[in-house]
């Protein structure tokens, strides 16, 4: 009904209250214009909506709400349908209002000090963990505390046209996984539509390569210039923001791939005691590969490889045979071990780390990364590199 | 729906209501002693003053509402609502007991019955209803900018088309009923601010200088838009001219010349009694009341031939009287509607369907036709009273609202 939508506004003004968690001035600045509503006082909340856009020209919400709030008050509830050339664009719209409501109420996890369940560990040298949700619309900046993790910050952002689950080249669709960023882009040398710059993110990975997965250019950008932000589902894939909230969180990416990028359709959000619940298995099954390596029993070792998911698994473990006959000694050190559930498939994780290898006739450090599935009970990788 | 449900809006919107306590024409003084009373909440004593004064004048709307908001006060709702409907139905130009029955209503949760009831009192007022339209129409046209930006909509901005007033409300005034209305189109200022979405100087169907857009009175739009096409009716020589004559020949001859003791006395909302002396109709004005009686007629020929449609059962025919725009009741959506119709007309072996009584006001390019309605189909029969309100589309009327 169309009434509710619009009424919608005014419910969300008598239902509002308990504290605001984001920092984003400009949310701050709608909700407040849409608390406004509930005092009941028409100029007050007109006035309240003028001021709005008239810092953020652009916002459309902004008009939107003041729309409502006319329309309303003309008796002309209906109206809006009128200008609505594009029901999806209005749509998007009143999902952006509920979705910055939620969050300015409080009534986002992370508000209430839940952290997703998928970041399980962090490498010291990744800072700050972005963890996008998009049953809320929202980019979350987790700060890596070492034992547990912070919000820092978050954002509402915007994803593809056609919403989650990317798999092939141009389906509009936004990624599920574990990312990376991986550089940045210059804003000077991008089209408009992206804003100040980009940071693109290793889209397709390698899950996502191993299910031959299409498309490239991923990235999380700014917005063009005739918008304050994009509506919930607008983007070709990428994660767009507002362009002062691209800037702001700037200060948080690195480009040398110590920033992961996790990309849920929507987290299992827990409290952060809970957290060792699933970090302890995580790091027990971790340790027993370590030390079935040293142990050189190369049956053992192998065991927890699949042979029907590892490429080439035949070549390896008869490598692995082969080498492992040469040593007298293995010392496997473990460094930097970040380990993130991978959100989408259940039972996956990956685990990254730098690997100081050293044995009686060799001595080497490589970066690793490793995709480890349960299936049966039992974990094993497949996929490492 | 993400969104709670209009219901649950409605519910927690607290009914505020403010009584209008100010006394009406009739007995002054001793109202006054009621209300004195009523303020002091010696409720039983206002009570008997009234009843007392009832037994002279058991008429009188004064005391009657005075017994209402009595009632009111002591919880006698039921008592209140009763009293309140009598003079709604006896003097259907006091504003106060249905701005007050409304308030009952809305009480009860009958949104739909307080609504109807503000929409009576406003119907029973013309002048009101007319700047309440106003009102609600400048809002709409703001309503329009602020979607426009928000929805980058390319749907151009329709003008805003004001109704302005050319005669005093004639139930106050006393003059002859439904007053003709001018309409005004006004190139509101707001269309400027909209810069690049502002439709093309062509798209517009009025052009006014630019120094006159700010203005919104009947003197303005008659100067402004002298070789209008789209207007359709002849304007007077100058409404304001003429709205100053009539006020200016009224005094002299004014039948009625209020107590000045009693004036004060009077609700707020109804202004002093002045009685208009009849004017010469200029060759305009027998212009304009010409081209109004052919409007008349073309209405009147629409509708007959919309009920003539509807007793052949010809559905497409039937339809073909209703504008694109036209909004069902209930909610349906045109189509849906459209369906709903179908499947009634045709259903029926046979519908006679035959309108009398018309009663016409017409303002610029939209109109309202009381009628009465009988229908007789194999299943039912009555008579009704009937609404239909009008648009006209190129050269055509037609049906943007039905109502019973």
């Amino acid at each position: 009904m169309k009434l509710s939508r619009i009424i919608g506004s005014l419910v969300i003004a008598f239902t509002i209250g308990g504290h605001a968690v984001a920092e984003s001035r400009y949310e701050r600045e709608v909700i407040t214009s849409v608390d406004n509503l509930k005092n009941a006082d028409f100029s007050y909340s007109l006035k309240s909506l003028e001021d709005l856009v008239d810092r953020y020209p652009n916002s459309k919400l902004g008009y939107l709400v003041m729309g409502d709030l006319l329309a309303a008050r003309a008796g002309s509830m209906d109206l809006v349908e009128r200008y609505a050339d594009d029901q999806l664009q209005l749509a998007g719209l009143r999902d952006e209002l509920y979705y910055r409501w939620q969050t300015q109420t409080g009534n986002s996890p992370a508000a209430r000090g839940l952290v997703p369940a998928n970041l399980i560990a962090s490498a010291p040298t990744e800072h700050y963990v972005l963890a996008a949700d998009a049953s809320q619309s929202r980019l979350y900046v987790f700060e890596n505390t070492g034992t547990s993790y912070r919000l820092i910050k978050d954002y509402f952002m915007t994803i593809g046209k056609e919403g989650m689950g990317k798999n092939k080249e141009g389906d509009l669709r936004t990624p599920e996984g574990v990312y990376f960023v991986t550089s940045y882009l210059q804003g000077e040398g991008l089209p408009e539509r992206y804003g100040p710059g980009a940071f693109p993110i290793n889209y397709p990975n390698e899950f996502d390569k191993k299910l031959n997965r299409t498309g490239y250019g991923i990235w999380i950008h700014g917005t063009e210039p005739e918008n304050y932000n994009r509506v919930p589902l607008a983007s070709d894939g990428c994660l767009s923001l507002s362009n002062d909230e691209f800037l702001d969180i700037q200060q948080f990416i690195s480009v040398d791939g110590s920033t992961p990028v996790i990309i849920s359709s929507g987290f299992n959000w827990i409290k952060p005691d809970q957290k060792d619940v699933l970090s302890q298995p995580a790091y027990t099954v971790l340790e027993q590969w370590q030390k079935d390596w040293e142990s050189m029993d190369t049956e053992k070792f192998l065991s927890h490889y699949s042979p029907g998911q590892l490429e080439n698994y035949e070549a390896f473990a008869a490598r692995k045979y082969r080498v492992n006959k040469l040593k007298r000694y293995i010392e496997i050190d473990l460094n930097n071990v970040s380990i993130y559930s991978y959100p989408g498939i259940e039972n996956m994780m990956v685990v990254s780390f730098d690997q100081e290898y050293r044995s009686n006739n060799h001595h080497s450090v490589t970066q690793k990364r490793q995709y480890w599935l349960r299936k049966a009970g039992k974990w094993q990788i497949i996929y490492e590199g | 729906m993400r969104f709670l449900s209009m219901h649950h809006a409605v519910k927690s919107i607290l009914v505020v209501s403010v009584f209008i306590v100010l006394p009406l024409a009739g007995f002054a003084d001793e109202t006054d002693e009621i209300y004195a009373l009523i303020e002091q909440d010696r409720l039983s004593d206002a009570m008997r003053q009234t009843e007392t004064l009832l037994r002279d004048a058991p008429e009188d709307p004064a005391l009657l509402f005075a017994q209402a908001v009595i009632a009111e006060k002591k919880g006698s709702n039921q008592e209140a609502i009763e009293i309140y409907k009598g003079l709604t139905l006896s003097h259907p130009e006091l504003l106060e007991p249905f701005n007050n029955l409304a308030i009952h209503y809305a009480r009860t949760g009958d949104y739909k019955a307080a609504i109807t009831t503000l929409e009576q009192a406003m119907q029973s007022h013309p002048s009101i209803a007319t700047a309440y339209r106003n009102l609600t129409a400048i809002y709409a046209q703001l309503a329009s900018v602020a979607y426009i930006k928000a929805l980058n909509s390319d749907t151009p901005l329709e003008p805003l088309e004001l109704a302005s007033l050319e005669k005093l409300d004639p139930l106050i005034t006393g003059s002859s009923p439904n007053p003709p209305i001018l309409v005004a189109s006004v190139q509101n200022y707001i269309s400027e601010s909209l810069g690049q979405n502002s439709p093309s100087e062509d798209d517009q169907p009025i052009k006014e200088p630019a120094d006159k857009t700010k203005e919104i009175s009947a003197a303005d739009s008659v100067e402004s838009k002298p070789d209008s096409e789209t207007r359709s009716e002849p304007e007077p020589e100058s409404a304001q001219q003429k709205v100053q004559a009539v006020v200016v020949e009224s005094a002299p001859t004014a039948v009625e010349i209020p107590d000045p003791e009693k004036v004060k006395k009077i609700a707020e909302p109804i202004p002093e009694p002045i009685v208009i002396a009849a004017v010469t109709p200029t060759a305009e004005a027998k212009q304009a009341a010409e081209d109004i009686a052919a409007q008349k007629q073309a209405l009147i020929n629409h509708i007959k031939s919309w009920a003539e449609a509807w007793s052949d059962r010809d559905v497409d025919r039937y339809l073909s009287h209703y504008s694109e725009r036209f909004k069902p009741r209930d909610n349906l959506t045109l189509e849906e509607w459209k369906k709903q119709r179908h499947g009634r007309l045709r259903w029926r072996e046979f519908i006679i369907v035959k309108p009398s009584k018309y009663n016409i006001s017409i303002e610029g390019r939209s109109a309202t036709v009381d009628f009465s309605q009988y229908y007789k189909s194999e299943r039912f029969e009555d008579t009704i009273q009937k609404t239909l309100k009008f648009e006209k589309e190129g050269d055509r009327w037609l049906i943007t609202k039905e109502l019973i």
